[in-house]
């Protein structure tokens, strides 16, 4: 549960901006045998990723087994002022990692 | 089981002569199957696999539509997505729709074929870009929710070499 955001630490209002957003997850789907025993691997996965932009939501996501592992999420966002993004991932047993991000006008 | 695959690597041996790499790959899924072990060779090949529950896609699609006809797609929803992805385990797929505010992923084939419903704010302009699993080569459907209320559907077929072990 290592996250990522990619995202400018300057823009100029008007611009669009695109956000890049990783965690690192296996997203086990819970049908995968292991390799040796054959035994089924329980299923973990991540099932909701929020980007907010100073409190304001801008993606919620629910995630079935059917995102690849490491679940990766990119988007284009117009800016409007200064403030900070904050990235959220919980998985399905509460797990939760937050993110935050500041972005500065030029 | 140790018996089991002596005895059919004998069968095919006799039948099809010397074990090439041709002769092995059916034999090994028998011997697997007769083990009661098919569930690790047909990950390998990452087709076969049994739904596990009902398709969930059909309440999905209702949700996500609530309550609004879904039209057909024309130029309003753009997909990019490889023709062809060699392993299904991690395809990337690009939407856009101007002005969506939300999307719902379906891939029927898939053991569990509601991929991702996304919400979108209407000011981030639609475009949405992740990484699937897909478990056999098939249409991953998209569906739209605009602005202005409609609906909108639209495919995009790829096909994979190997299977994502999605399920």
């Amino acid at each position: 549960m290592k996250a990522r955001a990619k995202v400018p630490k300057t823009a100029a209002i008007g611009e669009v901006i695109v956000i890049k957003t990783l965690l690192t997850h296996p997203m086990e789907t819970g049908h995968r045998p292991h390799r040796e025993t054959g035994e089924l691997i329980p299923r973990d996965i991540v099932t909701r990723f929020q980007a907010r932009f100073n409190d304001r939501l801008l993606v919620d996501v629910d995630l079935g087994s059917g995102i690849a592992a490491n679940p990766y999420f990119d988007f284009d966002f117009k800016v409007a002022e200064a403030g900070v993004f904050r990235f959220d991932w919980t998985d399905e047993h509460g797990r939760h990692v937050m993110l935050e991000k500041p972005l500065a006008l030029t | 089981m140790s018996r089991t695959r002596q005895s059919a690597h004998q069968t095919a041996e006799a039948r099809d002569g010397p074990l090439t790499d041709a002769a092995i790959r059916p034999v090994t899924r028998r011997v697997a199957i007769a083990g009661g072990a098919a569930v690790g060779v047909l990950a390998v090949t990452g087709q076969a696999f049994a739904h596990p529950e009902a398709p969930d896609w059909a309440d999905a699609i209702t949700e996500f539509a609530d309550g609004a006809g879904i039209g057909e797609a024309g130029p309003e929803i753009t997909i990019n997505a490889p023709d062809l992805a060699e392993y299904g385990n991690s395809v990337p797929l690009e939407i856009a729709a101007e002005g969506a505010v939300g999307y719902l992923i379906v891939a029927r084939a898939n053991p569990h074929a509601v991929i991702a419903r996304i919400t979108l704010a209407p000011e981030l302009g639609g475009r949405f870009r992740t990484r699937i699993r897909l478990a056999d080569s098939q249409p991953v459907e998209i569906f739209a929710r605009l602005a202005n209320g409609r609906v909108l559907r639209a495919g995009k077929h790829v096909a994979v070499t190997v299977g994502g072990c999605v399920s």
